[in-house]
């Protein structure tokens, strides 16, 4: 019992810390530009040397400098510092923002010299945000959709472990898992629509695969807490939500690689191959993760703790009707 | 900035769904307690 | 094991041609709904012919809705007169059980698509031509998908009190994907007349088959309980 307590004080304690670090490096600390969405589109396979051809976003335009960032092929991750000395002024060329494709040299030492300068004329490729403050919500949004992602995938150990083993425990901690996970994938699919508004103009779109198959996993969990809550403790509950969330589960992937392999404009930071974190980025998004994990360890605690309550006073009623 | 806004609601909508949330199970949890508190002292006086 | 489940079928076909309770409130619903679909349309003046792509909504939604209560009511029997435990002293496997439940669906469920096609002719005056052949396999295809895995889910909610909202809710995220789009996808593609439709037909299949395969794994444990 006192062991409980003291974990739970110590999960508070994280959850506070992280989530105020969080918080004050998303503020203070983080780029604007969280990701970014370059793509070398043709080079020679030695990257030094011959001219290759770059395509990538002008990120910040002062004077003759023409600083490309986040170049994702071959070195992904690397900053390139782009020197013009082609004709004309950089800046009539091309300004903040825009989508250029950028022919040049490249010195690992010296970074890119750039001869040619052509502003790229698809608007189907992306090019950087519309919104660059919106884009902060990433370090939040992110980290409750993993959460949730997290939590589901208790549920689907929990169900599993349920089936196979039985046992109380692996019921309460499925339900509470699930109850959990619902409220974040609630917050990050409500944060995802506000700054689709934003970034997009529009809050929802019911033909981008990621956003539907994020409904869908939603919707899923939805059913997996009105199974729980309908019944009053009937025996086959625990093993038909136990199969449901083993079901349910199947969700979770499908959302996860969705925008990777439909047609999406959702973007794909994490293991994709169009999307590099600048390491600040990488280091606030990991204590993003952090926090929120730590938050639901302390929200899953709590919730556990109100079921074993509820257990407790099943016990007691059959005690008072037994001494009746 | 263009967004700010949208950042600043998006954060906040985060954090509200979180607190009421918390919310939600602390005001579950008194009241469970309280059914356990009036369980036992049914029971207790019961015995004698 | 096929011997089991033809059996259960053939019981639950039986019971149907005795009561007739069933079939008789699925094909009403049906025609209630494609009857609601016309009175909707009632003040645009809308022809399917002119407007086809409207066809296969329509169609499905009826059958859907149609299919759900026919679900529901799927292990009704067995629980309203006590009979699930005799159903489990059979002397076959659960999956037999699943299997036969399912087969008997099915053929219901394919009676509403034959009848429901032919309310949207009526009501519609809609002419399917030389499409309904390859129309009917969508419709079987489609059918067998939506019961497979509703036959596995309502199942599992049959010992719920409030199990025709549960299976509602448990069925229909499950199947949004995997059976309705590529459903309704598929079936435009043939009244249209433009389209590939393997892919869809694939997914429809596909999860027919994951549902049968699922079903033999854990209808056991459903069961059980």
């Amino acid at each position: 019992m006192e062991r409980r307590k003291l974990i739970d004080i110590v999960l508070v304690i994280l959850a506070v810390v992280f989530v105020s670090a969080t918080t004050l490096a998303a503020f203070y600390y983080a780029p604007l530009e969280p990701v970014d969405v370059l793509t070398v589109v043709e080079h020679e396979s030695d990257y030094t040397g011959d001219d290759v051809r770059v395509k990538g976003v002008v990120h910040d335009l002062s004077g003759q400098d023409l600083s490309l960032w986040d170049i994702s092929s071959p070195d992904p991750g690397i900053t390139i510092n782009v020197t013009y000395s082609g004709e004309g002024d950089l800046s009539t060329l091309a300004s903040d923002g825009d989508t250029v494709y950028v022919v040049g040299r490249y010195d690992p030492d010296d970074g890119f010299s750039a001869k040619e300068v052509e502003i790229a004329d698809d608007p189907d490729e992306p090019a950087g945000w519309t919104s660059p403050y919106s884009a902060k919500i990433f370090y939040f949004h992110v980290p409750a959709a993993w959460t949730s992602f997290l939590a589901f995938g208790v549920v689907l150990g929990c169900s599993i472990a349920y089936l196979l083993k039985g046992g109380q425990k692996w019921d309460i901690w499925a339900l509470s898992s699930a109850e959990v996970g619902l409220m974040f994938n609630t917050v990050a699919v409500i944060s995802g629509a506000l700054w689709a508004k934003a970034e997009w103009g529009y809050y929802w779109d019911w033909n981008d695969a990621k956003l539907f198959s994020t409904f869908v996993l939603w919707l899923i969990f939805i059913a997996y807490v009105a199974i729980r809550s309908g019944a009053v403790r009937h025996e086959s509950i625990p093993r038909v939500a136990a199969i449901f969330g083993v079901l349910g589960f199947a969700a979770v992937p499908i959302s996860f690689i969705s925008s990777r392999i439909w047609t999406s404009l959702h973007p794909n930071v994490v293991a994709s191959s169009t999307g590099h974190l600048s390491s600040e980025a990488g280091t606030v998004l990991m204590l993003g993760v952090l926090a929120f994990t730590f938050v639901y360890a302390t929200l899953f605690s709590r919730r556990t703790a109100i079921e074993r309550s509820v257990m407790e006073i099943q016990d007691l009623k059959e005690k008072l009707e037994e001494e009746e | 900035m263009i967004g700010v806004e949208q950042f600043y609601w998006a954060y906040l909508i985060i954090w509200a769904g979180i607190v009421l949330y918390v919310l939600y199970l602390t005001q579950r949890q008194s009241k469970i307690t309280k059914e356990i508190k009036l369980l036992k002292e049914v029971i207790d006086g019961g015995r004698d | 094991m096929t011997f089991g489940a033809l059996r259960i079928a053939q019981k639950d076909l039986n019971i149907e041609l005795r009561t007739r309770e069933r079939m008789t409130s699925m094909v009403l619903l049906s025609l209630v709904i494609i009857l609601s679909f016309r009175f909707a349309f009632f003040g645009f003046d809308v022809n399917l012919t002119g407007s086809p792509e409207l066809v296969a909504p329509i169609l499905w939604t009826t059958i859907f809705f149609a299919g759900l209560v026919g679900l529901e009511s799927s292990f009704s029997y067995e629980k309203e007169n006590k009979y699930l435990d005799g159903l489990l002293l059979l002397p076959t496997s659960r999956f037999s059980i699943y299997l036969g439940k399912m087969l008997s669906n099915f053929l219901f469920l394919v009676v509403i698509d034959v009848m429901t096609v032919v309310f949207i002719i009526a009501f519609f005056a809609y002419d399917f031509g030389g499409d309904i052949l390859t129309l009917f396999l969508v419709l079987l295809l489609g059918t067998f998908s939506f019961v497979a895995m509703g036959t596995l889910i309502s199942g599992m909610t049959m010992s719920a009190r409030t199990r025709q909202s549960l299976l509602q809710i448990a069925l229909i995220p499950l199947i949004v994907f995997t059976v309705v789009i590529p459903a309704v996808v598929a079936t435009s593609t043939v009244v249209i007349g433009s389209g590939d439709l393997a892919p869809d037909l694939r997914i429809l299949g596909g999860f027919g088959i994951l549902s049968l395969l699922l079903a033999y794994l854990l209808f056991g444990h459903i069961l059980e309980g």
